[in-house]
């Protein structure tokens, strides 16, 4: 049976007959713990690039009726909810004025902007690089760089906007991280002359964007302070004591 | 969690889950496409524990007049699977299995020694959540299913535990408790920050290759150097390095 099964990773790694992927499919569960021991085959999956993989697993998947018609890689609705309230209540009311009149995206698609613009740096960050860096142009992580391009197409993918409301939310992002650093979550963004740093930070509990866009404690007691200061009936009851 | 898909939801039948794992499959290969490639143990791994944990209530959820239950389950997969593929690959540099069997050669020639005492302070800081898994995977050898299996959670939740548990214990240890100081970083740099191996070679002017033999090494002089860590024969399965 390991023959059998290495064979059957060879023929799938090369391109595979109609037979050897049905007899792959039907042994599916043996076939992928045959890579854990068999070192040779583990060597074989381990050098397969990232299309390489992708070709087995469409192999594997066959005629799957993956949807075509609509954007799958999108939320579902569940989150929906949850980002419209976290972006609607905890990061907009958190961003200067400025920023809030440039926003011209729906709550979601500003949390999928979010979402793969993050993405995309915890890659890139995987493949060599802590600290990345962003620029309107690129983004570069140790000696790799995405081109500006690369960047609007990931939005682009993720959101379903046109490339040039994607070109535009790309801009906007980039303005919001320089003011605030939290906008990508378990990310923190500095501002580095006409770019940012964007470090990812180690890896915890599974990101609430409650907890993420959660204001300072001290920026909410100074600015509740202030609007306290503000009130005419607070001043009065200040003024009494 | 077994790979023959024993573990599925039981809400599921034989027929949906044949078909929804194809589709499944497509949606790694996409992923794969795009920058998130999981190898196909993993792979799997993610379709079933996709069906334990998320399956009954997308089911629930879905909405027939609002999106076909494919198109739906397809996109919930997708957000599902990709940031655990992220975390993997994160994981992948902080958990070293092969390292657990031998030590790697750095070609530096210089043994590495770790302080017992602090390494013993920094078990006995440790909860017993964190020393569980580390103990089974390093004291009793056993491989990343077979902790899964004994504390019933998915591979995943273990690999995460126990890198969470190394973390943990790394970052309790003292700045001398290894004896060279480019370990001692190397230790910080993986464990505690989680970066990238080739970040750390890049800032300490060392090879990738280097910095990956040093990790195995820390790893082992760990493994030799308190009862938490004490070598012992493992079993013969042994997993693919993360």
């Amino acid at each position: 049976m390991s023959t059998e099964l290495c064979n059957l990773w060879r023929e799938l790694a090369h391109g595979a007959t109609p037979s050897v992927i049905r007899r792959a499919q039907a042994l599916l569960g043996q076939l992928v713990e045959h890579v854990e021991d068999c070192a040779s085959c583990d060597a074989a999956v381990a050098s397969l690039s990232e299309d390489g993989l992708a070709a087995v697993y469409e192999l594997l998947a066959g005629d799957s009726g993956a949807p075509t018609d609509e954007n799958p890689y999108q939320l579902h609705a569940d989150v929906d909810a949850h980002v419209v309230y976290a972006v609607n209540e905890l990061l907009l009311p958190q961003l200067t004025p400025q920023l809030n009149r440039t926003l011209a995206w729906q709550p979601l698609d500003l949390y999928r902007g979010i979402d793969a613009l993050a993405m995309l740096i915890e890659r890139e960050s995987r493949d060599g690089a802590a600290l990345v860096r962003l620029s309107p142009q690129a983004l570069h992580a140790g000696v790799e760089e995405l081109p500006r391009t690369t960047i609007v197409k990931e939005i682009q993918f993720v959101t379903s906007l046109d490339e040039s409301s994607s070109s535009r939310l790309f801009d906007w992002l980039f303005a919001a991280l320089r003011d605030f650093p939290k906008l990508l979550p378990g990310m923190i963004a500095t501002g580095r002359g006409a770019s940012v740093s964007v470090r990812v930070l180690p890896p915890g509990e599974p990101i609430d964007l409650s907890l993420a866009w959660a204001p300072d404690v001290v920026s909410v007691s100074v600015r509740g302070r202030a609007a306290a200061l503000a009130d005419p009936v607070s001043r009065q009851l200040a003024d009494r004591d | 969690m077994s790979h023959a898909g024993s573990e599925r939801a039981p809400a599921i039948s034989d027929a949906d889950y044949q078909k929804f794992r194809a589709l499944f499959f497509s949606a790694l290969a996409g992923l794969a496409r795009r920058g998130y490639p999981v190898p196909p143990d993993d792979g799997l791994d993610l379709v079933h524990d996709f069906f334990v944990e998320a399956w009954p209530s997308l089911v629930e959820r879905h909405d027939p007049a609002k999106s076909r239950l494919s198109t739906y389950a397809f996109s919930a997969f997708v957000q599902f699977a990709r940031p655990r593929i992220v975390k993997l690959h994160r994981w992948r540099r902080q958990l070293d299995e092969e390292a657990v069997e031998e030590a790697g050669d750095d070609g530096s020639g210089v043994e590495l020694k770790i302080d017992g005492a602090r390494l013993e302070r920094a078990r006995q800081a440790l909860s017993f959540e964190d020393r569980e898994p580390l103990e089974a995977r390093f004291v009793k050898g056993q491989s990343e299913r077979d902790l899964a299996k004994a504390l019933g959670i998915t591979r995943y939740r273990a690999r995460e535990r126990l890198a969470q548990s190394l973390t943990r214990l790394v970052s309790g240890l003292q700045d001398r408790a290894l004896s060279n100081s480019t370990d001692w970083q190397i230790a910080l740099a993986i464990w505690r920050d989680g970066r990238p191996l080739a970040a750390i070679a890049a800032e300490l002017g060392l090879t990738e290759d280097q910095v990956r033999a040093r990790k195995r090494k820390i790893i082992a002089a760990l493994t030799r150097a308190t009862p938490l860590l004490t070598a012992a024969p493992r079993g013969n399965h042994v997993d693919r390095t993360l």
